[in-house]
């Protein structure tokens, strides 16, 4: 196991030290946030206008997904690339021909040549994407079933290449999810109930859910992993919702980052590598709607499920790399192979100047064996937050030949 | 020092040398320490700075990182592990005055955090200094160029002195062994030939009484 410290006010670890400021780097800054949000209400208003041409079906939009339980993080490895995911609310017949209501979406949102988005809006099978400059709009159109749970919706897939047959509607209850794994996942309730109960206020404190929950910063890594896995490589990877649901379902147990992600890690492969004995596939239900299959577009088949297993067999073997040499060095190569070379060594570089400043200073401390050194060298905590801490007096390292 | 660091157990405690060894924490990673202090009284006229507490780091010992030594050792100073220089001798940062529970110590425990990020960035986080190698056969040639002079050589005559001074020449010879990293209590022949007569250089080290390694300069610097 990690070393923990002896003093019982913090159980944080290098590895979670270095975990915490990888998260930080990989999830929206508080610049794209408020980009972010400038873009939701932006879109929000384009598309309520009155000469909309779905102006008089628009009921506005909600977040969903990530967007909604305050886990997005960077789509991309080598830049800043965001994902925001929104519902439209359509006042239309749910049973209106899925293809109809994408092209309609489509085209209200691309609009008129020389209008705001023209030219910057693409259609997929289920939602109309609309690229900004590293950041993306899915917006989802939905149709409210009020005979059934709180915003069960009827979405739509309609891919382009595919004959009309295939066509489908799909019961859904993104908002239904996000609220589960609120519930689910206690210490973030907080903030998703923010965010749910305030629809144009779409993106949590980021800061704030660093302090409070390590569930959601496990599951912001774990899409960052599944991210770097899948980067290289054709096909689909696991939905980011089917790994928020394993971890809200394996939530609770842990005190600390590494040992969540250990847990989550573990109850993950646990579960692939049981439905792929079984010689099944991994099938997962949105727990607010049963009609809602969260894989129903990954695994494919088995092949596409032992490649995750494998990935899964990978991170367990490098976090357990971790437990037996838990240093700075090991840290920072195994965290560079399972989350990027370049933020990891960000991380750990800024971890050394943090270090560095503060030996200069004179503003190290010492409790009960190293504790102070690390807090403070993290820039997590100070000395005042630390019962029995004392300063290291500033001195000076010497050195040479005897 | 008791109260503050329980891990670290008195293994000599006499009134010359106190020996200390036990688990110390970088990072995230124990390292057993031992910690020793020839426990002389300071004597300016004998420029001795041989008071000093010693801290070696023995398991797991420091390891050089891609062809690069650890920065901050004094090399080839200790048989197991490495000695550690954790604060500059010639500076105000430990003093007789100084408990070694508040300054030795975190002064490892900062040591032993530099090292780990050393192994990981490749870069010496906490101020240091490197003098230059100190050569004592002729102080007159000594190349050392920092600001802070060293001590000059100790004579046979000061060795003498400290002999008085700590009652009996058996004594460095206790401290000779704890010195070189040794578990073991001196046997017979660590002591045959002590005395004045043992001395073959008039520079005296409290080295010379245990086995000599076949590249150590027979005098060598008592600065530390």
């Amino acid at each position: 196991m990690v070393t923990r410290f002896a003093d019982s006010s913090s159980t944080l670890t290098i590895a979670d030290a270095l975990l915490r400021k990888i998260a930080v780097k990989i999830q929206l800054s508080p610049t794209n946030y408020g980009i972010a949000v400038d873009h939701y209400e932006a879109v929000d208003k384009f598309l309520g206008r009155e000469a909309s041409p779905i102006a008089h079906v628009f009921d506005g939009l909600y977040p969903q997904g990530s967007m909604a339980i305050g886990a997005t993080i960077a789509s991309r490895l080598k830049n800043d690339e965001f994902d925001i995911d929104v519902v439209a609310k359509l006042k239309i017949a749910r049973d209106t021909a899925p293809a109809t209501v994408l092209d309609a979406l489509f085209d209200a949102v691309n609009g008129q040549p020389g209008s705001i988005y023209h030219g910057k809006v693409s259609r997929n099978s289920r939602c109309v994407t609309v690229d900004y400059d590293r950041m993306h709009l899915d917006i989802t159109p939905a149709v409210r079933m009020p005979e059934l749970d709180e915003r069960t919706s009827t979405i739509f897939h309609a891919h382009e290449n595919e004959p009309p047959a295939n066509h489908r509607h799909i019961v859904a209850n993104p908002w239904g999810f996000a609220r589960w794994f609120a519930e689910s996942t206690p210490e973030v309730s907080n903030i998703v109930e923010a965010v749910l109960r305030k629809s144009t206020d779409p993106v949590p404190d980021q800061e704030h859910a660093l302090e409070k929950s390590v569930s959601l910063i496990a599951l912001q890594l774990l899409k960052r992993w599944r991210n770097k896995c899948y980067d290289s490589r054709e096909g689909r990877a696991p939905p980011s919702v089917v790994l928020a649901y394993f971890v809200a379902m394996n939530s609770g147990s842990a005190r600390d980052l590494f040992t969540e992600l250990r847990v989550q890690s573990n109850a993950l492969y646990a579960s692939f590598a049981h439905a792929h004995r079984e010689g099944k596939l991994v099938a997962v239900h949105n727990p607010a709607c049963a009609t809602d299959v969260l894989t129903d577009r990954w695994p494919a088949d088995l092949a596409a499920q032992r490649i995750f297993l494998g990935d899964l067999e990978n991170l367990s073997a490098a976090l357990d790399q971790i437990e037996q040499d838990p240093t700075v060095e090991t840290c920072s190569n195994v965290f560079g192979e399972l989350f990027g070379e370049s933020v990891s060594r960000v991380v750990t570089e800024e971890f050394q100047k943090r270090f560095a400043d503060n030996a200069a200073g004179g503003r190290l401390f010492s409790a009960g064996g190293g504790l102070g050194i690390e807090l403070a060298a993290s820039g997590l905590s100070s000395a005042q937050q630390l019962s029995g801490a004392a300063p290291i007096r500033r001195h000076t390292d010497f050195g040479g030949e005897e | 020092m008791k109260a503050q660091h329980p891990q670290l157990r008195l293994l000599v405690g006499g009134r010359d040398l106190l020996v200390w060894e036990g688990p110390l924490r970088g990072f995230s990673k124990q390292y057993t320490v031992r910690i020793f202090w020839h426990r002389f009284p300071p004597d300016d006229s004998l420029r001795l700075k041989i008071s000093s507490p010693r801290v070696i780091v023995i398991d797991p010992a420091p390891q050089s990182l891609d062809g690069m030594a650890v920065p901050h050792i004094y090399r080839n100073s200790a048989r197991v592990g490495e000695r550690i220089c954790c604060w500059d001798p010639s500076s105000d940062d430990w003093n007789w005055e100084d408990a070694i529970a508040d300054t030795v110590v975190p002064y490892a425990e900062q040591w032993l955090c530099s090292y780990e990020i050393w192994r990981a960035t490749g870069i010496w986080s906490a101020p240091g200094r490197h003098p230059e190698i100190i050569t004592c056969e002729n102080p007159a040639q000594s190349t050392e160029t920092s600001s802070h002079a060293q001590p000059a050589p100790i004579t046979a005559a000061g060795f003498v002195k400290v002999g008085r001074l700590i009652g009996t020449f058996a004594s460095s010879a206790l401290m000779a062994v704890a010195s070189e990293g040794f578990y073991r209590w001196p046997r017979s022949r660590d002591w045959k030939g002590i005395g004045f007569k043992g001395v073959r250089s008039p520079h005296v080290s409290i080295w010379l009484l245990a086995p000599q390694p076949a590249a150590l300069s027979p005098s060598v610097s008592l600065a530390a």
